[in-house]
């Protein structure tokens, strides 16, 4: 596909972060404000319903017998939640740290802070919040973040509690956890001043600088953006749930591809004076039952018939997805069914290419007809053809306003209908918060240095201070390990050793060994850093050391090492060893570089367990006497 | 309310509550709409919801006001209507079944009966009882309900008086024929309240169901759904008695049916804070129907019967707590006043203190000498009063002549004291008509699985 013209096209975008703040306690209450380790110790089950003014579009009615059958379970942890995380007890008062992290992030992003806070409530049924609504304040409006295509506006900085975590879903009943619940997150909106792919990523990585050199929490799942995206003439699309920064440009670039592509066929299909159609479907099942595909037989198949739409459902949207696939997740989203089988398609796949010829004749079916089928039970078949006609028929308005999943590779999936504007009433049992003029000063006077300056000046002193590669200077920093560095520098330690030790050996046995690296702290470093100056391990053993540590947080590093079985064996135990590797490599003994390999095979066996200078010296003694005694026989 | 200074610059510029604005502040312009100011917040600080759907302060010195005099974004428009408590029309429309049970549907006030207000920041009434079944469909295929509501009050506001009303309203809709009735009432004193109607409605033979909720109804999360589909069950049930019914536990899963006199609520905010105290809880109740009887000790439905009201009360009584250092003299206080009976909460096993200036026995066996009469429960909340292991205690209930409360809670104890002195003041009588079990308020044996249930 021809690489876009995005000014022309008018592309629009506009980015939400949600990123939680690394408080001690939760934003309502005094529960430690972290994902629980341990299981949880209690299992509480609740049910919400639709209240007064919830409904936007949905019917009431329709809307309450969903909510009737819907079951939610939340799992309760000891330390990580209360009664109310549990809507059995009003809100404390707001956390003034969080408070804080909020207005120095609003600064940052030179808001105009209110003079009065007020919490809302915003409705969310879903069961993400157990009190069926989220708690929201608005901190900053109106701010601005400096690009290098120029200003892109904030419209809001608000501070709010993060939701409960979703642990596992079947039909009636989500289970959520309570520990995320109630952890204080900071919402932060762009206006749509983005005008490209790359810029998106830009904002967006400017953003995570900036909240990053606040007190955020780090790691997977604790920042979320969500894109908004539209064309000239096309529908603002929200795309939830892209963790990849990298991601962020592919994602802008397919929507834009998918909104122009949306808006092409609909000028098709109104110049050929296309339609719309009616859920009118036949029932086919003795068409299909007995094929030998296994998807149609033995079950109930209906087949819709589109007049003049051959070839549409093939038409690609972007590279990979085509509007069959898109229509595919509607169906997917909407009913219980898996995905639909048209006459676009290559239907010898499904072994399905005669049934498909037989449907044709029965339905007298002409060329330029499109056939779609959908098996399943006959109720969700028939709701299956509702969504089908009514996708299809949106086709002539363009582009759906909707919110969508970002998929991995780039592209995006319908998620649901975007939400209208979000009914939110006062949260009540919440005073508001008078900002004082005091607290703004304090605020403004101790705004910390934004991440992106602070990481080049960090890099700086590095370069200056040592030979380290810029790649490891790089990581050092980026991983905020900087302070901890300069600390184990100035202690003596080597600074590769150290870098490495912080950044390659960390990560890779926080990834690849799943060790929990956040128990390891400073304490640990040093006697790893000790034990290996003082040869009593090597640099070998560094990572099985830290992962001993991370372990058994609370022991000193002689026991570690015994763990480990780095403990340092004796003169006596080394002499054996050495007495053994000489005797079993005789003829390396008077070899010009025999005492270097014999030095080596030693270590091999008691490494991280013995000081080299204590091995290279029992070496030395023991091939003399090994001379001594075989040169006279 | 806002300040005067904020009052005069709305006056002078024609603005009023509810109008579409626009301030400016350092250049730049916000819209919303202008905000009653509830009785919170510093009232030289304009409220407004801007058009985002959130509300925010402005103080009125840092930013320039005028009306846009334009009509508000549908959106705010209708958060604006449900703020000024003007609820849209959409809500379900219950339309009841006449086929149905006939229910009553007694609406007195409390949370169950109330939604946010937003000028107070706290709740109101709803001023349509009709409002409670906005999003209990299930109601109509359960009951036919009749509404009313002699009057909304929250919980603790109830007085004897509103007792005897709520009694006389009960009556009425029992004896034209109803099947049941409902009452929603407000937490707090509801325990009191149905103790008081467990003495005032005698030859009772149909159910009388209270129902509250901890969880205001403009919630998701509510409770009060779930307690009022459990009551309308019971209140076609056979169990002929006063009772409360709400969440069993803070699952949404069951309700317990305790006692009217022995129930009490054990918790500030909890769903489940209605306990049974020294007694099994009569049922529990399901939303599908289901209901289970867990202590076989009631009265059972008899439609032909007629309730007859008995609710002569004497008011001037009073519910004493005794602790360390607690002085008797507050005694003379209400003598002073011509209060007629007491209630001491007593320590233990119902002790108060015996020694010198602080004694209350000699107190208390100066007054009874008099002929006001004592009656001592425990502070324990479980367990029974026993008179006779200490004792300076038996100088208590022996030579001072003080009235064993039984295992009654101090509340029941109190509304029933002030029922019997109702009837007569001859303490001999009263003694013996506080020892009578008019309503299950005493159990004669203790059951071992009824502590902390």
């Amino acid at each position: 596909m021809e690489s876009m013209d995005y000014k022309k096209i008018g592309l629009k975008c506009g980015i939400e972060i949600h990123q939680q703040l690394d408080t001690k306690q939760k934003l309502f209450c005094k529960c430690k404000s972290r994902l629980a380790e341990h299981n949880p110790v209690m299992e509480v089950i609740r049910k919400l319903r639709p209240v007064v003014g919830e409904t936007g579009e949905i019917d009431t009615a329709v809307l309450y017998e969903t909510m009737r059958n819907k079951e939610f379970h939340y799992f309760v942890y000891p330390e990580e939640s209360c009664l109310v995380e549990l809507d059995e007890e009003p809100p404390h008062e707001p956390n003034p740290q969080a408070l804080r992290i909020a207005l120095t992030i609003a600064e940052l992003l030179k808001c105009d802070i209110p003079d009065e806070i007020h919490f809302m409530r915003k409705i969310v049924i879903d069961g993400s919040n157990t009190s069926g609504f989220q708690r929201t304040a608005i901190i900053g409006l109106n701010g601005k973040i400096k690009t290098s295509f120029g200003d892109v506006g904030i419209t809001n900085v608000c501070l709010e509690e993060e939701s409960c975590k979703i642990i596992k879903r079947d039909e009636n009943r989500v289970f959520y956890g309570l520990d995320r619940l109630g952890i204080p997150l900071v919402e932060i909106g762009t206006s749509p001043d983005i005008h490209t792919p790359g810029q998106a990523k830009e904002v967006a990585q400017k953003l995570g600088m900036l909240v990053r050199s606040t007190i955020v929490k780090r790691g997977l799942g604790t920042i979320r953006q969500d894109i908004n995206v539209s064309i000239k003439d096309g529908a603002r699309v929200e795309i939830k749930g892209a963790q990849d920064l990298k991601l962020i440009p592919k994602l802008v670039e397919h929507e834009a591809m998918r909104q122009v592509n949306l808006i092409k066929i609909r000028d098709e299909l109104k110049k050929s004076g296309f339609r719309p159609v009616k859920p009118k479907h036949v029932h086919v099942s003795h068409i299909f039952s007995d094929s030998e595909s296994r998807i149609t037989k033995g079950k109930t198949t209906h087949a819709l018939l589109i007049p003049n739409f051959a070839g549409f459902l093939k038409r690609r949207l972007t590279p990979t997805r085509t509007l069959g696939n898109e229509i595919a997740s509607y169906v997917k989203a909407e009913t219980k069914l898996k995905g639909i089988i048209h006459s676009d398609e290559d239907l010898s796949r499904y072994r399905l290419s005669g049934e498909f010829e037989i449907l044709r004749k029965h339905l007298k079916a002409r060329k330029n007809d499109t056939l779609i089928i959908a098996v399943g039970e006959e109720d969700e078949v028939k709701k299956t053809m509702e969504v089908i006609a009514k996708r299809i028929n949106q086709l002539l308005i363009g582009v759906p306003e909707e919110t969508r999943k970002a998929l991995d590779n780039g592209d995006t999936e319908y998620l649901r209908p975007l939400p209208g504007s979000e009914r939110m009433y006062p949260e009540t049992d919440v005073m508001p918060i008078k900002i004082t003029k005091n607290l703004l000063n304090e605020i403004k006077e101790n705004l910390p240095e934004v991440l992106e300056v602070r990481e080049k000046r960090e890099i700086e002193e590095i370069r200056k201070k040592t030979k380290l590669s810029d790649e490891l200077t790089v990581q050092l920093v980026r991983m905020g390990r900087k302070r901890l560095f300069d600390r184990l520098v100035g202690l003596g330690y080597d600074p590769k050793i150290v870098s490495t030790t912080l950044t390659v050996t960390l990560r890779y046995l926080e990834r690849k060994e799943k060790v929990n690296i956040s128990k390891i702290d400073d304490r640990h470093l040093i006697e790893t850093f000790e034990a290996l100056r003082s040869g009593r391990i090597s640099k070998e053993a560094i990572p099985e050391v830290l992962k001993c540590f991370a372990d058994n947080p609370n022991e000193t590093i002689e026991l570690i090492l015994e763990k480990t079985g780095l403990k340092p064996i004796g003169r006596d135990k080394l002499k054996e060893i050495v007495k053994k590797v000489i005797e079993e490599n005789k003829n390396l003994v008077n070899d010009p570089r025999g005492e270097d390999i014999l030095f080596g095979l030693v270590m091999r066996k008691v490494r991280g367990r013995a000081r080299t200078d204590i091995v290279k010296a029992v070496l030395k003694k023991e091939i003399k006497k090994f001379t001594n005694t075989h040169t006279f026989q | 309310m806002y300040s005067r200074a904020v009052e005069r610059v709305l006056k002078a510029k024609k603005i009023k509550i509810g109008d579409h604005v626009i301030l400016l502040k350092n250049g730049k312009k916000y819209k919303g709409v202008l905000l009653p100011k509830p009785d919170f917040g510093d009232p030289d600080t304009l409220l407004i919801k801007l058009d985002n759907g959130y509300n925010t302060g402005f103080r009125i010195k840092n930013i320039e006001i005028k009306n846009l005099r334009t009509k508000e974004p549908e959106n705010v428009e209708k958060e604006v209507e449900y703020e000024f408590g003007k609820i849209g029309k959409r809500f379900l429309n219950v339309k009841f079944n006449p086929k149905k049970p006939k229910v009553s549907l007694i609406s007195t006030g409390g949370t169950i009966s109330s939604r946010i207000d937003y000028r107070t920041g706290g709740v109101y009434a709803l001023e349509k009882p009709e409002e409670i079944l906005h999003n209990i469909p299930e109601l109509a295929d359960i009951v036919n309900l009749h509404m009313m509501s002699p009057f909304n009050k929250m919980s603790e506001d109830m007085q004897p008086e509103d007792w005897i009303e709520i009694a006389k309203t009960i009556a009425k809709e029992l004896n034209s024929g109803k099947k049941g009735v409902i009452l929603t009432h407000g937490t707090d004193t509801l325990h009191y309240t149905s103790a008081a109607l467990s003495f005032f409605l005698r030859n009772l033979r149909k159910p009388v169901v209270f129902v509250g909720s901890q969880r205001s109804s403009d919630r998701g999360s509510s409770d009060a759904a779930m307690n009022l589909v459990c009551a309308s069950h019971i209140a076609v049930s056979n169990i002929a008695e006063v009772g409360i019914c709400m969440h069993g536990a803070t699952d949404d899963k069951y309700c317990l049916f305790i006692r009217g006199t022995k129930a009490r609520k054990m918790h500030s905010t909890r769903r489940d804070a209605f306990r049974p105290i020294n007694e099994k809880p009569l049922a529990k109740a399901w939303q599908d129907g289901t209901i289970e009887i867990l202590n076989n000790n009631f009265k059972t439905r008899n439609d032909n019967e007629k309730v007859k009201l008995d609710t002569r009360f004497e008011k001037k009584v009073a519910l004493l707590k005794v602790y360390p250092g607690s002085d008797p003299d507050v005694i003379d206080f209400y003598i002073g006043k011509k209060y007629r009976g007491f209630v001491v909460e007593g320590t233990g096993m119902g002790h108060v203190p015996t020694f010198a200036k602080k004694s209350w026995v000699e107190k208390i066996k100066k007054h009874t000498k008099d002929g006001i009469p004592f009656v001592i429960t425990t502070q324990t909340i479980y367990g029974r009063v026993n008179p006779y292991v200490y004792t300076n205690l038996r100088k208590l209930f022996l030579d001072a002549g003080a009235i064993s409360g039984e295992d009654m809670l101090s509340e029941t104890a109190y509304v029933k004291l002030g029922w019997v002195l109702g009837h007569t003041k001859d303490i001999k009588k009263v003694k013996e008509l506080i020892l009578t079990n008019f309503a299950g308020e005493i159990t004669s044996r203790t059951e071992t699985e009824t502590f902390l249930i």
